[in-house]
């Protein structure tokens, strides 16, 4: 190895050390939300009696948590919106609860304007009132959630639902950890 | 060149980038590569890392007085490496100060600030001033509290400039007062305005050394071109330089971040980032009247003097101008390394900086931890403090109530650091303290005279040689009031910290409004923590004396002012909430003791004052948060201690706390708080600073 080599070799060795040094703490930095795992506190949470739903006529209710944004907390605030929709006396559930949260790019569901349905404004995704898709806008149906099981005959059941986030755009219906 | 590949023919016949790039690599290095061509290329690397990381950085941070330091706080604790990044930025700069120094010492000892490198040499010295304008800027954007007070120096330094000054300062602050604006517009200078002066002057100042060639003494026996041989010289130099930050960031663990910036606080002991410590002891070096001969007169000489250089180079003896300059940048140097060391020097020997860094250090593991555990408040970080009765709540409690009250068994605690000039030892009086004994020497007898009050009675004098290096001699005593007083110094030093403790007069305030405090006053209302130091309030101890009730009755008390008293809820009437226990099924075995025993003196609802004859304070709703608010605001109400209005009597403070300040102060008395978190073994700890007030103020001459 001459001279002219050995500088060549040196230097970049060096060079690539120096970007290493720089790199990984750079990359692991800004990769930090990927890193961190939020544990799943989710839990049931109360929403309404049973008696207060009427069929056909879907309620919308909030999810009121505590919120952590980076470094702020903020008390207890709306995070999210459940849509329930209460069944004919023969369905198997006498409840079901549909995320708010539009599965094809997360923009609010509304019930549609003959409230026969629901609607997204944001690309006009249609689902029907159990949730299925009218259109093909949106990848799938909108996200059930979770209801505690409750007696369908006592008017003053509480409807317990858990809520939960799910990815956007695809088919299959992810949690979000 | 050779061997080049389609793609780059592609590329170079459409930008002509490889022939530039190979050309200038191969270019010749004048003298042949080596070492002393580094500095340039270091410090132009140290100024890279500086970029990156400042990129990376900005990425999480928010330029906001609400949330910068939760912002940072996140980066240092919360994000991956962060604290790294921070750290290698943060060290960063005084790298690139260091070696701005050496570059600078090189090119004037080389004189290349000749012909025809004039311009080069003012670009460099405008990127100097970026530079320093960078470290300015940047040491205030975490708002905490190092960056807000030395910033509020510097900008009022700026403020002291003849004319412009005071608009200046404004415009910089953004008005008055420092916040948002302040935050918004330094950090537009310091991560837009300065870098892409840098920038672009690198740029210039690139092009021009390349136009003239590097500067040395031509050695014709080497020839080597600027790749690979030079090249390698200058990464191994920023190689160097980068691993030596590392190496520092991950001794020092990073940055550090103190305590949310609290413009109200008075006692952070403000210092400079060591490169501008110089600066700020040349301030100090000056009375208040020539001050400006320190901030402006002497530095703008020295600046005016290097911008001229070159064209004093045309007037005067070539020579002598390069050994002036010479002699001027070695002259600056070690006068800056002189004011440093001597304004470390006064901090080391500074007993009331060393008090206030502790308790600095302090508040800034406390502001840690609270964050820690519950995230910051959405009203910013400054809340953070205010809200936690360790930190403003004991302010609170050692400025209003702990010249008679205790906490914890402890009281206010002064502690003041006397430092006598020499004029003023010479002057103290020796004698004073003669019938000490002979084991004092005259310096510790006139510092202890000069440092004790006139009406202080000396009672024990004790000298600790424990400790090898220092002798310590602490002289305990009582002033009038009866204080114990309690001085300590180190022989050889002058200063002297005294130590003045309260006498306490009324009852122990911790775990006020709690089970726990009834159980206590039922057991024993004559020990000192409850009314044992009040004989105003000697009803309960009459009491005690006369009643029959067993330890387990007492409990069943407590237990009932537990369940039924302290949890008050606002709005319901007394005789409303009494109704509650008028089916005997439902009462409970302490409201029947309390009816017996308490209800001769004391009322719930109406009565209770001196109208009625009954001298004890109405308990209805006793410890809950409004019942002590009143006592606080008001205790001399009728329905509260009105009764002894003819005694000594708790002053009330109604107006002078704002309804967050009594919140935090009955959470702080209820024992409501975060508990302090020991470092060494995870378990908590009371607070080890209750009660202790530091009065850092130099005695006046």
């Amino acid at each position: 190895m001459n001279r002219r080599q050995w500088f060549q070799f040196g230097a970049a060795a060096i060079g690539a050390l120096i970007g290493l040094v720089l790199a990984v703490p750079g990359v692991a930095y800004l990769l930090s939300p990927l890193l961190k795992r939020r544990t799943d506190d989710s839990d049931f949470r109360t929403l309404t009696r049973l008696g207060d739903l009427v069929e056909g006529q879907p309620r919308s209710f909030s999810i009121i948590e505590e919120q952590r944004d980076a470094w702020v907390s903020y008390p207890a605030t709306p995070v999210g919106t459940v849509w329930l929709v209460r069944q004919p006396e023969d369905a198997p559930e006498p409840v079901i609860a549909l995320s708010a949260e539009c599965p094809h790019l997360a923009c609010k569901i509304k019930v549609s304007g003959d409230g026969k349905g629901f609607l997204c404004p944001c690309h006009a995704s249609f689902f029907e009132l159990d949730g299925s898709r009218v259109n093909r806008i949106s990848p799938r149906g909108m996200d059930t959630l979770e209801v505690e099981p409750i007696d369908p005959n006592d008017p003053n059941a509480e409807i317990r639902v858990k809520f939960h986030r799910f990815r956007t755009g695809t088919e299959e219906k992810i949690p979000l950890a | 060149m050779r061997n080049r590949s389609q793609f780059s023919e592609w590329i170079d016949a459409r930008t002509g980038l490889v022939s530039r790039v190979s050309g200038l690599s191969g270019e010749t290095v004048q003298g042949g590569a080596g070492l002393r061509h580094v500095f340039g290329s270091a410090l132009a690397g140290a100024f890279l890392i500086q970029l990156i990381t400042g990129l990376l950085l900005m990425t999480s941070y928010v330029p906001s007085s609400s949330h910068a330091w939760g912002s940072v706080w996140f980066i240092e604790r919360e994000m991956m490496l962060g604290w790294v990044i921070r750290g290698l930025h943060h060290f960063g700069s005084s790298a690139v100060v260091i070696l701005l120094a050496l570059h600078l010492v090189q090119t004037i000892v080389m004189a290349s600030y000749r012909a025809p490198r004039e311009f080069n040499w003012w670009l460099g010295l405008i990127m100097m001033f970026a530079v320093l304008g960078l470290a300015l800027t940047g040491y205030l954007l975490p708002w905490d509290q190092k960056g807000y007070w030395a910033t509020r120096v510097a900008t009022n330094i700026a403020g002291t400039t003849p004319v412009i000054g005071p608009l200046a300062q404004q415009v910089l602050v953004g008005g008055i007062e420092y916040g948002n604006q302040t935050l918004t517009r330094l950090y537009g200078l310091h991560v837009g305005l300065l870098p892409l002066v840098i920038i672009l002057c690198l740029l210039g100042h690139w092009a021009l050394a390349r136009r003239h060639g590097l500067n040395g003494k031509e050695r014709p026996q080497r020839t080597d071109s600027y790749w690979p041989a030079q090249a390698f010289y200058n990464l191994a130099a920023i190689g160097l330089v980068l691993a030596i930050l590392l190496g520092v960031v991950l001794y020092e663990g990073g940055a550090g971040l103190e305590a949310p910036a609290d413009p109200t606080g008075t006692d952070y002991p403000a210092r400079p980032e060591w490169y501008f410590l110089a600066l700020y002891q040349l301030l100090n070096e000056f009375e208040s009247d020539t001050e400006i001969i320190g901030t402006m007169v002497i530095p703008g000489t020295i600046v005016t003097i290097l911008f001229f250089l070159p064209i004093l180079d045309r007037l005067f003896p070539k020579r002598l101008v390069h050994f002036g300059a010479c002699a001027l940048i070695f002259g600056v140097l070690g006068g800056a390394g002189y004011l440093m060391s001597k304004a470390l020097l006064a901090d080391w020997n500074d007993a009331a900086f060393i008090l206030a860094r502790q308790e600095a250090d302090e508040q800034r593991d406390r502001a840690d931890q609270l964050a820690e555990a519950n995230g910051l408040p959405p009203d910013g970080a400054s809340y953070l403090m205010a809200r936690d009765p360790l930190s403003r709540g004991m302010d609170l409690l050692e400025a209003n109530c702990l010249s008679c009250h205790a906490y914890g068994g402890k009281v206010r605690v002064q502690l003041q650091v006397a430092q006598p000039t020499a004029e003023q030892l010479a002057s103290a009086d020796p004698t004073r303290f003669a019938e000490l004994g002979q084991s004092l020497s005259d310096p510790v007898l006139r510092s202890l005279a000069f440092a004790l009050p006139e009406d202080f009675m000396a009672e024990e004098v004790r000298r600790d040689e424990n400790d090898v290096t220092q002798t310590k001699v602490i002289l305990k005593g009582k002033n009038a009031g009866g204080e114990r007083v309690e001085a300590e110094l180190v022989e050889g030093r002058s200063h002297v910290i005294v130590q003045t403790e309260a006498v306490q007069s009324a009852s122990d305030l911790e775990a006020f409004g709690t089970r726990d405090w009834i159980r206590g006053l039922l057991e024993d209302p004559t020990s000192p923590k409850y009314f044992g130091l009040v004989p105003q309030c000697g009803g309960m101890a009459e009491w005690k004396a006369g009643s029959q009730l067993s330890s387990e009755q007492l409990d069943q008390v407590a237990d009932f002012f537990a369940e039924y008293v302290i949890p008050y809820r606002e709005g319901v009437s007394a005789a409303s909430w009494e109704l509650q226990f008028e089916d005997p099924e439902n009462q409970h075995p302490g409201y029947e003791h309390f009816l017996n025993e308490c209800a001769n003196c004391h009322f719930w609802g109406l009565g209770g004052a001196d109208g009625t004859g009954v001298d004890a304070p109405n308990l209805y709703g006793w410890g809950s948060p409004t019942w002590t608010r009143r006592m606080i605001e008001e205790p001399g109400a009728r329905d509260l201690y009105g009764y002894l209005a003819d005694h000594e009597q708790m002053p009330g403070f109604a107006g002078q706390l704002t309804q967050e300040d009594l919140d935090v102060l009955i959470r702080l008395l209820k024992g409501d708080f975060l508990p302090v978190r020991d470092s060494e073994d995870g378990s908590t700890t009371q607070p080890a600073a209750a009660g202790i007030v530091v009065d850092a103020q130099q005695q006046p001459d």
